[in-house]
């Protein structure tokens, strides 16, 4: 029977009751990122009115102590400063719980401990268990969730548990099918919320409203119109204290199998059934991954570059090299620089490649997609002083700045006819005057209402995996695409402009 | 009639026109606010305080083009005052809101509107914030062509909803900040009948009791009046009669529920102290059940003889000026408003005529 209070009343605004567990707790991520993201939440007022922070990890902690560190870090890390008030309001509900990963009993105590704190407050919460930990943990974790009884509802359908899964999502497409094949044992596939968090980023679901709110944009948005698309990620950061993970990694792994398909696939997707359905748009972005060009190794050696950074300057310091960072190989082949051609091979997008560039240290922070028009024919500009009509672009701003720019042709004031190019520009503070939230605050927002929608499924990791199989293959030993160098703080190595001369492109100037 | 006065739009233009010229040096500023247009109408015997404590927050929730008008007979001339109220957000940035305020006397409401027009950001969305029953009933009607959306808090209106049913006569999408406050007797209520086992026990409704605070002028609490008249609609009950201090309706199938409302002493959080539905139709007195929402001064608990336990709600700070922050960021589900407030006026019409 229907509840007759819900009838005509909008969707719910806001989660239901939840108890969030972090595994983990006392690493980076949970400090630097996820309860800096909560605070900003109950700030806003997003958070139920029913919430539990649990922190698990094996240190010995207090509750107290625990709390203390945490709003040590949230004045470091939140993106406003900590209202004391609000902090006191939003710190009582944070608990914590010493655990080891492999141990069930240690997971039965905190089905004890969750079950109490719940009872105490008069409500079924949803549980939601947050890895926030190397993937090695993964599946000793999901298994002891299992046995504890932390996985199934007793209140008979009243309690939903999820789990949310931090990338790397494997190494490879073998280990990511291993890896699944782990946490499905313990979890349905819609109970896994996969974190990329580029899907949280404004801009980046910004893609979905801009093409499918506007009119006038989507009849352009196909090979008649578009002449190439180029998405470039760069960082003028090193590994810092990541060293560890990204030299076994490199780039194309860190960075491209993850946010750049991601960012790619919206871009390239054919309107969805429902914006409102999660699995109408992933069905979307699978069929754009699956459609990308399959290339051969020997394919792949040609429509790539691989490099990795020399000694060079950065905002005028002086940086050493990749293989001299700490915890780097002296001999290491991680390439710190990709440069990838694809195409897309469907009715929408044949014949439009797309350019795809990521690295670190670079010259700046930027990560932009730039959609490239064809030129109008200049014929009725002959004679005249206009030597040659810039194409059109939109370019979509990510980071650090959030924000559009459409790059159109206009005339300068003056007698002569000219023409000069001209940006019509939107950004997020600007237009809407409120900073844009973190990332991590949107998608933990939809983990508890269980929206799925900006989280990755299984088989969007899977094609990924599949369609950069051959570019591994290629690099392996060196065989087919030599590992170049670029000295740091410079936007890469020359090759990476050699693999657009041919069709008579080149980067874009950031 | 006052000789001389003229709402002058040209000096209000040059004001705004300084005033961006000056935020535009401050590297700061990312926004003059510019997006949106809102009306704060107030009677000028509304202490400054008030409205500059709904100023801080609105403009900060909502950055727009401000403008205060004050309706004050002692003034003989237009005066106007352009400011920028700006709030930082974060990297070092701030946004800020323009916010021009006036007084006009009632005489001069008509010669206003020109000059509001003439300033407004054009094409962009116009809000209005009816402070009092004197800007709702007598303001207004000046400047509702301009109106997109109304702002109102019922609960500051002397003559209550009647006072609401005079804007709601126009076509214009009206929040009720009363209404908003009520978001959490109606996230407890649904959340509850979420439950089946609770559920199940609509078609036994008997009896709905709310009791409120007794209001000065002894009339029924707005905040019980909109809250009874939510749950008759949802209810899909329909009136028959008001009679004593109960509201008389019927179900689909017969049944007759009464919706008593019972004043009681002594303050409560917005108004309410509890709201009780009985379920004994058709049931022995050992079998009825209950479920009941009531609230300190903190929280609002729920609970049911159809489930164990008592839920305890945290409520929230619901101020205007925090409603009005909650609506920009987070949105009100005003859906059922309308039919709340249909059946809340016809037991005020009810009541007056007893």
């Amino acid at each position: 029977m229907n509840n007759p209070f819900r009838e005509g009343e909008n969707r719910l605004l806001r989660p239901p009751a939840t108890a969030l567990v972090i595994f983990g707790a006392t690493g980076d991520l949970t400090h630097r990122k996820l309860v800096p993201a909560l605070y900003n939440l109950c700030h806003d007022g997003y958070l139920p009115t029913g919430f539990v922070v649990m922190g698990a990890a094996r240190s010995k902690l207090s509750d107290a102590e625990f709390r203390t560190k945490l709003k040590e870090s949230c004045q470091k890390h939140s993106r406003r400063e900590i209202d004391p008030e609000i902090w006191a309001r939003f710190s009582e509900n944070i608990y914590y719980q010493s655990l080891d990963g492999a141990k069930t009993d240690d997971f039965v105590a905190l089905k004890n401990r969750l079950e109490a704190l719940c009872k105490d407050r008069g409500e079924v919460y949803n549980y939601l268990y947050y890895l926030a930990m190397s993937p090695e943990f993964f599946s000793s974790i999901a298994k002891n969730l299992k046995a504890s009884g932390l996985v199934e509802d007793p209140h008979g359908g009243q309690r939903a548990t999820n789990i949310i899964v931090e990338k790397p999502f494997g190494h490879d497409l073998e280990s990511a099918k291993v890896l699944n094949s782990e946490l499905t044992k313990s979890f349905s596939e819609s109970q896994i919320y996969r974190i990329d968090h580029y899907l949280g980023k404004e801009t980046v679901q910004n893609i979905l409203v801009f093409r499918f709110a506007n009119g006038i944009f989507e009849p352009l948005w196909n090979q008649k119109y578009i002449d190439s698309i180029e998405i470039a990620v760069c960082e003028h950061i090193g590994v810092g204290n990541r060293a560890g993970y990204f030299d076994q990694s490199g780039i194309t792994r860190d960075i491209v199998q993850n946010h750049v398909l991601q960012m790619l696939s919206l871009l390239c997707i054919e309107p969805p059934i429902s914006l409102s359905d999660a699995n109408s748009i992933r069905d979307e972005k699978v069929k754009v991954l699956r459609s990308i060009r399959r290339f051969t190794p020997e394919e792949a050696s040609q429509n790539s570059v691989r490099a990795q950074y020399v000694r060079g300057f950065i905002d005028g310091q002086d940086v050493g090299s990749y293989r001299e960072e700490p915890g780097v190989s002296p001999n290491s082949t991680t390439e710190t620089y990709v440069a990838m051609r694809l195409e897309v091979d469907n009715w929408r997008w044949k014949g439009v490649p797309i350019y795809i560039r990521a690295g670190k240290r670079l010259p700046k922070r930027i990560t932009e997609i730039t959609i490239k028009f064809k030129k109008a024919p200049d014929s009725l500009f002959r004679g005249r002083q206009v030597e040659e009509l810039e194409a059109n672009s939109l370019s979509i701003q990510v980071q650090p700045t959030e924000g559009m720019s459409l790059r159109i042709n206009s005339k300068p004031p003056g007698p002569r006819m000219r023409v000069n190019p001209v940006d019509m520009d939107f950004t997020y503070n600007t237009s809407f005057g409120v900073a844009s939230s973190d990332a991590y605050e949107r998608l933990l927002l939809d983990s508890m209402k269980g929206d799925s929608t900006l989280f990755t499924r299984n088989d969007e990791i899977e094609e990924a995996w599949d369609l950069l199989a051959p570019f591994f293959a290629a690099w392996q030993g060196n065989s087919l695409v030599p590992m170049n160098e670029y000295q740091a703080g410079t936007w890469g190595p020359k090759a990476a402009s050699l693999l657009l001369k041919p069709f008579g492109q080149r980067w874009r100037r950031l | 009639m006052e000789s001389g006065f003229h709402a002058d739009s040209k000096t209000v233009s040059g004001a705004i026109a300084k005033l961006q010229e000056s935020l535009r040096v401050d590297e700061a500023v990312q926004s003059s606010g510019a997006n949106n247009n809102v009306v704060i109408l107030h009677e000028s015997q509304i202490p400054e305080g008030e409205i500059s404590d709904l100023l801080q927050t609105f403009t900060e929730a909502h950055p727009s083009r401000f403008f205060v008008i004050s309706q004050d007979d002692s003034v003989s001339d237009f005066q106007a005052h352009v400011t920028a109220i700006c709030h930082e957000i974060g990297n070092d940035q701030k946004v800020c809101s323009e916010v021009i305020r006036a007084k006009v006397p009632g005489s001069g409401l008509l010669k206003l509107s020109s000059m509001l027009r003439a300033n407004f950001v054009s094409g962009r969305p116009t809000e209005f914030f009816l402070y009092d029953d004197y800007a709702a009933l007598r303001m207004f009607p000046y400047l509702s062509q301009s109106a997109d959306l109304i702002f109102i808090d019922s609960s500051h209106f002397k003559g209550g909803l009647k006072t609401v049913r005079a804007i709601t006569d126009k076509p214009i999408k009206v929040i009720d900040l009363q209404w908003a406050r009520l978001t959490s007797w109606r996230d407890s209520i649904r959340s509850l009948f979420d439950k089946s086992a609770v559920n199940s026990l609509v078609p036994k409704l008997s009896e709905i009791r709310i009791k409120y605070e007794r209001t000065p002028g002894g009339e029924i609490a707005t905040a019980a009046l909109l809250l009874g008249g939510w749950m008759v609609h949802q209810l899909g009950l329909k009136i028959m009669m008001y009679s004593g201090n109960s509201l008389y309706v019927r179900g689909s199938d017969g049944r007759v529920v009464s919706v008593v409302f019972e004043e009681c002493f002594g303050a409560h959080r917005d108004g309410l102290e509890l709201v009780e539905l009985k379920f004994a139709h058709n049931l022995s007195p050992s079998e009825e059940q209950f479920v009941r929402f009531r609230t300190t001064e903190k929280a609002l608990f729920t609970e049911s003889s159809a489930v164990s336990g008592v839920i305890c709600r945290q409520l929230e700070d619901e101020s205007d000026a925090a409603l009005i922050k909650r609506f920009y960021l987070i949105g009100e589900s005003i859906a059922n408003f309308g039919a709340a407030l249909r059946v809340a006026l016809y037991v005020i019409d009810a009541n007056r005529d007893l």
